[in-house]
Order: structure tokens, then C-alpha cells, then sequence
């Protein structure tokens, strides 16, 4: 007996900051992985395909970029199992002959638990130390590591190797994933203002699962234009709105100097969001010195960053439908829209994050995960798969 | 034979531990709320005066002087007045001061902070709060064991330790929907349709906020 089934839903899987993996064919590629919120927390869940349900198996879609993996068609989690796991289904190739098969190292369900209360039944807010080889001295540099398991676009994730050590510890938003090769970090529009100043060594990434609780935050910023409404860029996304208010700590005394001192200590009103790790502002930067990313050399230091503090109603009442705020098209758990889309509130909720695959332990090639696929158009158009959930409680037993 | 009436009262020693626990529990939620607000809202600046060779850098005076230089320049009040000097032995007087909060894992790099002085050698002590591990120029230190701290984020992967310096008003918990906190008690008799089980527990509803960015700022340190 399942017992009380506590929530049920339905969603469309994400494409958010993803391309067709072989650009001008018609494929099926992995999604971004989900975040599900289930406020009494869970027991067990299960996550149905329909859109594959309907649709003839396929050994060749997309997982990191190689063309090897099922999509699935059911997955089940219950408490006890292993961070990550989930017991899948997918249809054996060209037919709707049913497989089974487990997730060897995740991709799978992973509970959702800011609080860090649930304790190694949930994510950690940092996963453990990956290995990695070397960093680029690039304004989005590259990282060369051999397992990428758990990487995807839209990422974050901490760094600390020798050498770089401007760029260690500052959280970044991962760009491009080349599956057990390589990540890239930070896209064009939040590229660091200027390289690092030195390839980075041997050292460690680790992914950065939960955001800080509370919005709105405060963020470092990789650059600003000079401009006369200049266009300001953070390492990982910001969820700001316009109408919102900012100051700016530009370091500039002593051996750190990010250039733009004169924004130092300057606060200034969104006027717009560019996307989610760059927005315009009312402030004309064309005299100011260059934006630049402090270097190596320049550490110890402090980096700039900018601190939210309020609002400006009457920008915000001009613009009042687009004060959502969101990360990647989604309103930010818990946040207000509207005039009020400054107010701090607290994001934190519990929840199950939907993998988007993993190799299977029978097949020992991938399935996608429960977050569902994408199916992309010879014209590079994503549709996600519509999925279906339900989830629940169990009143009597144990692990 | 006689029968002389009694009362008999009985104070029933595991609610009032329940309740004793619960309310540790509700004011370290506050204050965990409280801190990651702080912790995710608030402006900051890394300790790069120390000689740990990461960034941040363990805490030294001249981080702690270019705080407080900020707190002043930005017109932040002191909260705590100062401690006049005594004629005692081993005591030093104690400046007006703004508060620190931080990590229980930060007592040993303060005792070695130039110009420390330890809580017990304040000219009269019992101005100390018991929070207090002592003060640096113009910072009163307040520690706790749930002191805030960002995993594996300095330059060498070790943990930073957030240290909250707050001036007056700096920032706030705002009761919502007419109350802070409730204590809830249900006996048996209403807990369940066969009173077997009684229940108890807590619920508040206040959101922390800060009401002037340019009051508190935090600096950010690893051990050294």
C-alpha cells in the first residue's frame, strides 16, 4: 500500500539554454533537470513519460552530446534509495517493449532540502570535490576535468585550483558541458570583464545545489559596459526586476582595483533585464575607467559585487508586468511580482530535484532522466516531453 | 474514621521540558533565519590583511579598522555604549562598538586580532553579554555555534566564515499576521478521536530585513 498520496502535477520539460545537440536534424536530447515542489516533503515518487508513453523507443538520443541514450518512460523513487537513484523504464529501440534498468551513479530523484535538515538523504548544498586538470586564462574559462557527472547548462559551481586563485570560490554559472572533457563557464553576456591572468592548475570544482535562502541577493559582477545606461553582468543569475535598486562595492584601493571605482559605493535603479545574468541601469559609465577582473596577483582581495537594497516605485510602476522575478522563465520560489518584487523573502522549500539521466546499470549507456527529454526540429525548435508526477507519504515501515 | 480532601497538582515534567526544548528551538530558528538573510542580502568585503595565503585571509586589525572605517563613514550608530576604565589590574577600557556576529570556530583567530581584549578583562564584566567573546577597536564580538559560514569557498577550498558587523537599527525581524510566536499545546483528548496522543509544538511568522544596507556589512575571514 502506497499509502496517502500527498501531490500530484504536471510539467513540460525545460530547454532553457540548450541546443539541438546535432543542429539542423531532427533528434531527442536530454532537458534541464527539475525542481518540484512538494511542501510536506515525500516518501516516494513517481514520474511518468507521456510523451514517449506514445512514442516508439529510441537508442539514439542525446545525453552530454553523444548519441547513445533511451529516453525514459517511467521512474520510481522511494525513501531509502540513494541520492540520485530511481528505478526507470524505457522502451527498447524502435519498439514499446518495455526495459528496465537502475541509475548507476544518479540522474535519477534527489530530494530537495535547503535547510540542509534532511542531511545526506537530500542534496548537499556543495557536492563533493570533483578533480580537475586545468583552467583556461579566458574571460569564460574552460576546465578540463574528466567526470562531469551532474554538470549541466545553467550549473553553478565553485572552483579551486592552483594558480587561478581569482577565480577560486566565486561562484560561476556553467555555459557548455563537453561530457568527461571539459565545462565552460559563464556565457557571452556575463563573460568576465577580463581573463583571470593565468591558467589555472590542477585543483577541485564542486557544484553549488542550493542558493542562498533569502531574495534578494547579492551577486558578483563579472563586468560592467561604459555606457551611458551601462549594462551590468553577474556570475551567476541575478532574478532581478526592474524598478529594483542596487549598490555597487567596487574594489579599488590598494593592490585590488576592479577600475570602475568611480561606481564604487554608487546605487542605481534596473531599468531592464538583458537575460538572466545581465540588466541595463541608470547610470551613465561612459567617463568611468574600464571594468576589470581583478587578477591573481591582486589576491588576497575583495571582488565587486552589488547588494539590493530597495526599490524605485515609479520605475516600478512602469514597468510593473515585467517585475517577475525569475531564473530561466521561472518566478523564483516564494518571491513577490509586482511593485513588491524587492520584498526579502525566503525561497526555501522542500522538494524532489528531477535528474535528466544517467548511464543505466544494466545497459551501461545512458537513459534520460526524469525530468523528461527534448525532441528537437530539423529547425532547431525544442518541444519538451509533457510528464506527469504524483507523490507521497507512507505511514508505516522503515528504509 | 475520617477522609480529609486533597488537591493533588502535578506539574508534568515532560511538557514542561517539551516546552523548555521548543522554545530553544524557536528562537535558534529565528536566529538561523536571521543569519541566512544576512548572509545572502547583505554588502561584503574579505579579510586580506592575514598571512594564510587565501582569500579571504584570516581576520587581522586592519580589517576589522577598515569595517568599522566603513561603518563610520556610512553613519552607522554604535549599539553598545563604552565601558569606562577602571583602576583594576589587567582590564583596559572598552570603545563604544559596533556588533559582530560570527561562528564559535572564529574564537581562537580573534584572541590573536592586535588590540584584543577578552570579555573578562573589560573593567566590569557584567557588561558583557554572554554571547560575548570579547572586542576589537570599535567591534563587540558575539559568537554562536550556528555562526554563518559558506562551504569551501575560499580560494584553497576552505570554508569562509561570515562575520556580520551591524550598527544600530541595521536591520530587523517584522512580526507578520499580528503575533511573533505561538506555543501550542493539544491533550490528548483533542489531539485524536481515541486520546492516545498529545501534541505540541511551535509556529511563528516574522521575516528578517534589512533596513539599511549601508549599516551592516560583512566580513569575510577564514582560519588561520
Amino acid at each position: 500500500m502506497d499509502g496517502t498520496i500527498l501531490s500530484q502535477g504536471s510539467f513540460v520539460a525545460s530547454s532553457v539554454g540548450l541546443s539541438n545537440p546535432n543542429p539542423g536534424n531532427a533528434e531527442v536530447g536530454q532537458s534541464n533537470a527539475a525542481y518540484i515542489q512538494i511542501p510536506s516533503n515525500a516518501d516516494w515518487m513517481i514520474v511518468r513519460n507521456v510523451t514517449q508513453s506514445g512514442t516508439a523507443g529510441t537508442s539514439g538520443a542525446y545525453f552530454n552530446g553523444v548519441a547513445n541514450a533511451y529516453p525514459g518512460v517511467e521512474y520510481y523513487w522511494q525513501r531509502g534509495m540513494p541520492v540520485g537513484a530511481a528505478i526507470v523504464k524505457y522502451y527498447g529501440n524502435g519498439s514499446a517493449v518495455i526495459n528496465g534498468d537502475t541509475f548507476a551513479a544518479g540522474g535519477g530523484f534527489t530530494l530537495y532540502d535547503p535547510s540542509g535538515q534532511s542531511g545526506s538523504y537530500a542534496a548537499p548544498n556543495v557536492s563533493n570535490p570533483v578533480a580537475t586538470t586545468a583552467t583556461t586564462n579566458a574571460t569564460r574559462p574552460v576546465v578540463s576535468t574528466g567526470n562531469t557527472a551532474g554538470l549541466f547548462v545553467g550549473a553553478v559551481v565553485r572552483l579551486n585550483s592552483t594558480a587561478q586563485t581569482d577565480v577560486n570560490g566565486v561562484d560561476m554559472v556553467v555555459s557548455a558541458v563537453t561530457a568527461n572533457t571539459s565545462f565552460e563557464l559563464l556565457f557571452a553576456s556575463n563573460a568576465l570583464a577580463t581573463a583571470p591572468g593565468v591558467i589555472g592548475g590542477a585543483g577541485f570544482y564542486r557544484i553549488v545545489n542550493t542558493q542562498p535562502l533569502y531574495y534578494p541577493r547579492n551577486r558578483y559582477v563579472t563586468n560592467v559596459s561604459q555606457a551611458s545606461n551601462a549594462v551590468v553582468s553577474t556570475s551567476v543569475a541575478h532574478g532581478m526586476t526592474p524598478g529594483q535598486e542596487i549598490r555597487f562595492n567596487i574594489p579599488g584601493v590598494g593592490a585590488a582595483n576592479s577600475g570602475m571605482v568611480q561606481l564604487n559605493g554608487l546605487s542605481a535603479i534596473i531599468q531592464s533585464v538583458v537575460d538572466d545574468y545581465s540588466f541595463v541601469i541608470n547610470v551613465n559609465t561612459s567617463s568611468f575607467s574600464a571594468f576589470v577582473w581583478p587578477t591573481a596577483a591582486q589576491t588576497p582581495c575583495s571582488f565587486p559585487i552589488m547588494i539590493p537594497f530597495g526599490e524605485d516605485t515609479a520605475t516600478a510602476l512602469s514597468s510593473n508586468l515585467a517585475q517577475v522575478p525569475s531564473v530561466g522563465g521561472v518566478q523564483i520560489f516564494g518571491s513577490q511580482s509586482g511593485i513588491l518584487a524587492d520584498a526579502t523573502v525566503n525561497t526555501g522549500y522542500l522538494g524532489m530535484i528531477l535528474g535528466n539521466g544517467g548511464v543505466g546499470t544494466i545497459l551501461t549507456t545512458p537513459v534520460l532522466g526524469p525530468s523528461g527529454s527534448i525532441s528537437w526540429s530539423a529547425g532547431n525548435v525544442a518541444t519538451g516531453d509533457l510528464m506527469f508526477w504524483v507523490a507521497g507519504k507512507s505511514s508505516y515501515g522503515g528504509l | 474514621m475520617g477522609v480529609t480532601n486533597c488537591t493533588l497538582q502535578n506539574q508534568d515534567p515532560v511538557l514542561n521540558e517539551c516546552a523548555a526544548r521548543l522554545g530553544v528551538s524557536l528562537r535558534q530558528t529565528e536566529d538561523q533565519l536571521t543569519r541566512d538573510m544576512l548572509a545572502a542580502t547583505a554588502s561584503f568585503i574579505n579579510c586580506v590583511g592575514g598571512q594564510n595565503g587565501d582569500n579571504p585571509t584570516e581576520i587581522t586589525r586592519s580589517d576589522v579598522d577598515a569595517i568599522v572605517r566603513a561603518l563610520l563613514n556610512n553613519n552607522a550608530y554604535t549599539i553598545m555604549d563604552n565601558i569606562e576604565g577602571e583602576d583594576k589590574f589587567g582590564t583596559a577600557p572598552v570603545r563604544d562598538a559596533y556588533f559582530a556576529l560570527c561562528s564559535t570556530q572564529l574564537t581562537g583567530n580573534l584572541d590573536a586580532v592586535a588590540g584584543f581584549i577578552q570579555k573578562n578583562q573589560y573593567p566590569s564584566p557584567m557588561n558583557a553579554l554572554r554571547s560575548e567573546w570579547g572586542s576589537i577597536g570599535n567591534l563587540r564580538f558575539l559568537i554562536s555555534s550556528i555562526g554563518s559560514f559558506i562551504p569551501n569557498s575560499s580560494s584553497s577550498g576552505q570554508n569562509v566564515y561570515n562575520i556580520f558587523c551591524v550598527g544600530m537599527e541595521a536591520y530587523a525581524c517584522i512580526e507578520q499576521d499580528g503575533y511573533s510566536a505561538s506555543f501550542i499545546y493539544r491533550p490528548p483528548i483533542y489531539d485524536g478521536p481515541l486520546a492516545l496522543n498529545a501534541s505540541v509544538g511551535y509556529k511563528f511568522a516574522e521575516v528578517p530585513r534589512i533596513t539599511n544596507d549601508l549599516w551592516v556589512l560583512n566580513l569575510r575571514a577564514t582560519l588561520a
